[in-house]
């Protein structure tokens, strides 16, 4: 017989959200358990550059929800009691095209007046913001000033430090298998480790969601993908001050196959001097860690052809993680319409940014019933999807026998 | 810049007690820290240091602690050294070759 | 155009050979890989081609069979060539192992990989354990044996086992002034006569330690039991080392510390399997504690819990070149068995032999285990200043901290310190992170995991990567 534990609060999954979702509500005074199938940020979460961005907002809805979100991180580590490399950061995305602006064009007239800053930069500019960016093949840039970048497992466990000093119970590689049902009510979640009863089970899973929700019959409407990255020595032969990226992907994502691999140049420098470089992103619904031999391959030349003097940096490690968009671009963040006690908080974009505001609304919707914090309406899980902006578009699904390296 | 003379030499040359004594490679010329410095073919950068006397190949990021040969097998990446402009090169993975600039100096602030 | 073959074996140490000849005997074409300029591994490692030597070392004398033998058309030998990556190939459905080197195919596939990569010294962390001038006991045998090299002038050894025998009496022999051989073990007799059976059939074995142990009589190098290095100090450098007695549980008796002044300590704490192909795969990982890590689990016939990757010689157990050459006998027998080269009749003669064999070098290895495991003391002789992570310099107080936080896992604290994201990937500090974990959860340490490690699996100039490669390796 399986040992039986009973909390208020089940959280399914130990990244920046759920790492939060607990911080909040055990700050609140609820008993929760957070349960991770692996370790603490062992998905997307430990996988990213740790970028606090607004800029990638879905426009219509959501710039509230990102507002907020940005505005927790100005007193987030005086909250929490310790630093997490937070430091103000800008970043600039190089256009190769005039048609690679006109993509960008919406977000430059919207954002700015949402209290965004994003703007277009001339070539002849480019220089000021990051002089090791050579702009002769440049259209120009755009200049996301107000952004941010953090150290994620630092986020991670400075919310699980305090959530510990209130009655965290935290249970690394255990797998939740199974979910309870009594008279029409979520009550609990069988795991490899025990049975688990609460009043409430929030999914913060992110690329596990659609999966486990299949348990219950479910098919909610969120893709995976899986991107990649990779870091390098400490290496002071460049010095880069924003985070840059390319917009070279976009012809490719809109004119071209649907299975092809997205190579986006993301790079930025830590302040120890390492370099993050990304992002290759493989379609298809995948859920494993395992980095194809090309992706590194297609980071370093994207790289290089940016940064030519990066060819000398050493890499350290590549890895990759399944992570996740939908169609809308909006997050599934809400109560489960018809199975009371159920509430998912997953697929931001993006997660680092929104993590604060997630915690708090999902305690709210915990306390009180309901959210007014936010008009959430627009995320609610069942929702029907329309295709929003072009920042991700649909991939189609693929099985992983398709979509191999070569 | 001549050949530095180690009053007691850490290369052995005497036999062991099963008779065994090694017989190096050709010498070559080589340069640490800017000095011209006689190694022998089949040297590791390593072995080179030491015998010149050299235990401390690097100075560690952050703490600025002297760092040297530790595991020998290129597993530790304590032994690490500039060779010919590249930086934090495994002395211990790497043989001397004709005309090698090695320079032992501490990391760089980013 | 990928390069495919039949079978990749990783490692040509004396296991990766074995399993070569024995492939290649069977009919498999054959590609061999090692990061070294020559084959041999450490147990047999040659003299630089440049070098030459008097006398030939009796160990060599006994591996010249095994070289000869991966001479032949069907053994591609491709040494100074770094195995950067595993990746399975679900087109081709096989095994593709990525290289970087002069000369090489990018890419390599077969049906079923090998992987023969050996161990290296274990590493015990206390005060001033990373000053210049502290070496493993493996270094010191490259450096002496290798490149004849002193590694000082004046040294002490300090660990467990019979390697440390071999390493003193190379020291000695060489002319280094050895102070003494610390043993921390103690009560070796009396729990030897508990593992008689283990020492049956080892005549050969222990002939060479007694050979050792006569240089070191001879040299009137004190030999100790129950003592261990406790700290060394020097400014920058080795310096003095201070010695303890310790007592059953390894905790360093007070009162009995003594101080020597030297420049060279030699650490032997025993080896650690070279497992990172296998954490990289995600193949079924199960704790062992004489080695203090994860090890992959092995079905009998040497194969992980992924099929077509096989696990031989130390980099799966400890257990010496003759067991590893006996693994890849049987592992290379099941290879040709699995892709239809051999008949399970020939294939079952050919195991069936063997397993004895296996048999009695398990007993034995398992005795060496037991007679020279660490004793637990050992494991506290850090302070929190002590730098615990050498690559990133984290000390035990930062990684105490990150435990402090509700660490459960070593990966954990490598996330919250930095610990194990170094050049490294925590070959030297993950079975430390593992003991400080263990300790301070007071949890076993199979709860706290291991470190998993990403490709490249050693560090590799980006320039490599890109279109042009022109691979330079260091």
């Amino acid at each position: 017989m399986k040992p039986v534990q009973t909390f208020d609060v089940i959280v399914v999954g130990a990244g920046v959200v759920g790492c939060s979702i607990a911080y909040h509500l055990t700050k609140a005074c609820f008993k929760v358990a957070l349960i991770e199938r692996k370790h603490v940020g062992s998905g997307a979460s430990g996988a990213n550059f740790g970028m606090v961005q607004s800029n990638d907002v879905e426009l219509k809805h959501s710039i509230p929800m990102v507002l907020k979100g940005y505005k927790r991180f100005d007193t987030l580590e005086e909250e929490l009691g310790m630093s997490i490399e937070f430091r103000r950061i800008a970043s600039l995305r190089l256009l190769s095209t005039e048609a690679q602006w006109n993509n960008s064009k919406e977000r430059a007239d919207i954002l700015p007046g949402a209290g965004i800053p994003y703007e277009y930069v001339p070539p002849a500019k480019i220089q000021e913001i990051e002089p090791t960016v050579d702009p002769k093949n440049l259209f120009g840039a755009t200049y996301a000033s107000f952004q941010g970048q953090a150290n994620p497992f630092l986020l991670m466990w400075a919310f699980l430090r305090n959530s510990n000093r209130q009655n965290l119970a935290l249970f690394s590689h255990t797998e939740v298998t199974g979910f309870l049902i009594e008279s029409g009510r979520l009550i609990g979640v069988e795991t490899t480790r025990s049975t688990m009863h609460a009043n409430f089970v929030v999914l913060a899973t992110a690329a596990w969601t659609r999966s486990l929700g299949q348990k219950l019959g479910y098919d909610w409407n969120i893709h995976t993908f899986r991107a990649s990255a990779m870091v390098t020595e400490r290496f002071s032969d460049l010095k880069i001050n924003t985070i840059v990226t390319s917009a070279d992907h976009i012809e490719t994502e809109i004119n071209g196959p649907e299975d092809a691999e997205l190579t986006v140049m993301a790079l930025t420098q830590t302040p120890e001097g390492n370099f993050l470089i990304a992002q290759a992103d493989r379609p298809g619904e995948v859920l494993d860690g395992k980095i194809s031999h090309v992706a590194p391959q297609a980071m370093s030349s994207i790289a290089t052809r940016f940064f030519p003097v990066l060819r000398n940096a050493k890499l350290l490690r590549a890895w990759t993680a399944p992570t996740t968009y939908t169609e809308d671009g909006m997050p599934l963040l809400g109560p489960v319409k018809d199975l009371p006690g159920l509430i998912l908080a997953a697929s931001f974009r993006s997660a680092i940014v929104n993590s604060p505001i997630a915690g708090e609304i999902v305690t709210q919707l915990i306390q009180q019933g309901h959210c007014d914090l936010l008009d959430i309406s627009s995320f609610a899980p069942e929702r029907k999807m329309e295709a929003a902006d072009t920042v991700y578009r649909v991939k189609s699904e693929k099985s992983p026998q398709e979509e191999t390296p070569d | 810049m001549t050949s530095s003379n180690k009053p007691s030499s850490m290369r052995i040359d005497k036999k062991n007690s099963k008779g065994c004594v090694i017989k190096r490679g050709n010498p070559i010329q080589i340069t640490i820290n800017d000095t011209q410095v006689t190694a022998y073919d089949g040297e590791l950068v390593a072995s080179v240091l030491l015998a010149e006397g050299i235990r401390t190949f690097h100075s560690k990021h952050k703490t600025g602690r002297p760092s040297g040969i530790y595991c020998g097998m290129g597993v530790c990446y304590e032994c690490l050294v500039t060779i010919n402009g590249i930086e934090k090169v495994r002395a211990c993975q790497t043989q001397v070759e004709n005309g090698m600039v090695i320079k032992t100096t501490g990391e760089k602030n980013p | 155009m990928i390069e495919k073959t039949d079978l990749i074996i990783i490692g040509a140490g004396p296991g990766g050979m074995q399993a070569a000849v024995s492939a290649a005997q069977i009919g498999l074409q054959v590609v061999l890989i090692d990061g070294n300029p020559l084959p041999g591994g450490q147990y047999y490692k040659q003299l630089p081609l440049q070098f030459s030597v008097n006398q030939n070392s009796c160990l060599l004398k006994e591996a010249a069979s095994l070289f000869d033998g991966i001479q032949q058309p069907s053994i591609r030998l491709l040494t100074n060539k770094l195995v950067w990556g595993i990746f399975y190939n679900p087109k081709t459905k096989l095994w593709q192992a990525t290289l970087q080197g002069d000369n090489c195919p990018p890419r390599l596939e077969a049906p079923a990989i090998i992987i023969a990569t050996g161990a290296y010294d274990r590493s015990i962390p206390f005060p001033g354990w990373d000053l210049p001038g502290v070496i493993t006991a493996g270094a010191a045998q490259v450096l002496v044996k290798y490149q004849g090299i002193l590694p000082g002038k004046r040294a002490i050894l300090s660990g467990t086992g019979p390697l440390q025998l071999a390493a003193a009496a190379n020291l000695v022999d060489a002319g280094v002034e050895v102070l003494g051989v610390l043993e921390c073990n103690q009560g070796l007799i009396q729990k030897g006569f508990l593992h008689l059976t283990g020492i049956l059939g080892q005549w050969s074995r222990m002939k060479e330690g007694f050979q050792y142990a006569k240089s070191l009589l001879r040299a009137r190098v004190p030999y100790k039991t129950g003592w261990s290095v406790i700290r060394v100090d020097g400014e920058g450098k080795v310096e003095e080392v201070t010695i303890a007695q310790l007592d059953k549980e390894g905790n360093p008796i007070p009162g009995t510390e003594r101080s020597n002044s030297l420049d060279t300590v030699v650490v032997g704490y025993g080896l650690t399997p070279s497992t990172e192909f296998f954490r990289l795969l995600d193949c079924e990982m199960i704790y062992s504690k004489p080695e203090g890590v994860f090890l992959p689990k092995r079905d009998p016939f040497f194969q992980t819990s992924l099929p077509g990757i096989y696990a031989i010689g130390d980099c799966a157990k400890i257990g010496g070149a003759k067991l590893a050459m006996l693994e890849g006998e049987v592992a290379a027998a099941h290879v040709a068995y699995q892709s239809n080269r051999t008949t399970k009749d020939k294939f079952d003669q050919m195991t069936a032999k063997i397993h004895q064999a296996i048999k009695r070098e398990n007993r034995f290895s398992k005795m060496l285990a037991e007679l020279f495991a660490i004793p637990h003391g050992l494991f506290s002789l850090a302070k929190p200043e002590t730098i615990i992570c050498r690559c990133e310099q984290i000390s035990l107080a930062e990684i105490r901290t990150a435990i402090s936080y509700g660490a459960q896992t070593v990966t954990d604290i490598k996330n919250i310190t930095r610990s194990g994201m170094g050049f490294c990937q925590g070959r030297t500090c993950a079975s430390i992170l593992s003991q400080i974990l263990a300790s301070q959860r007071n949890c076993p340490p199979a709860e706290g995991y291991y470190l998993n490690i990403r490709p490249p699996i050693h560090a590799v100039p980006i320039e490599y990567f890109t279109e042009s490669s022109n691979g330079v390796q260091g």
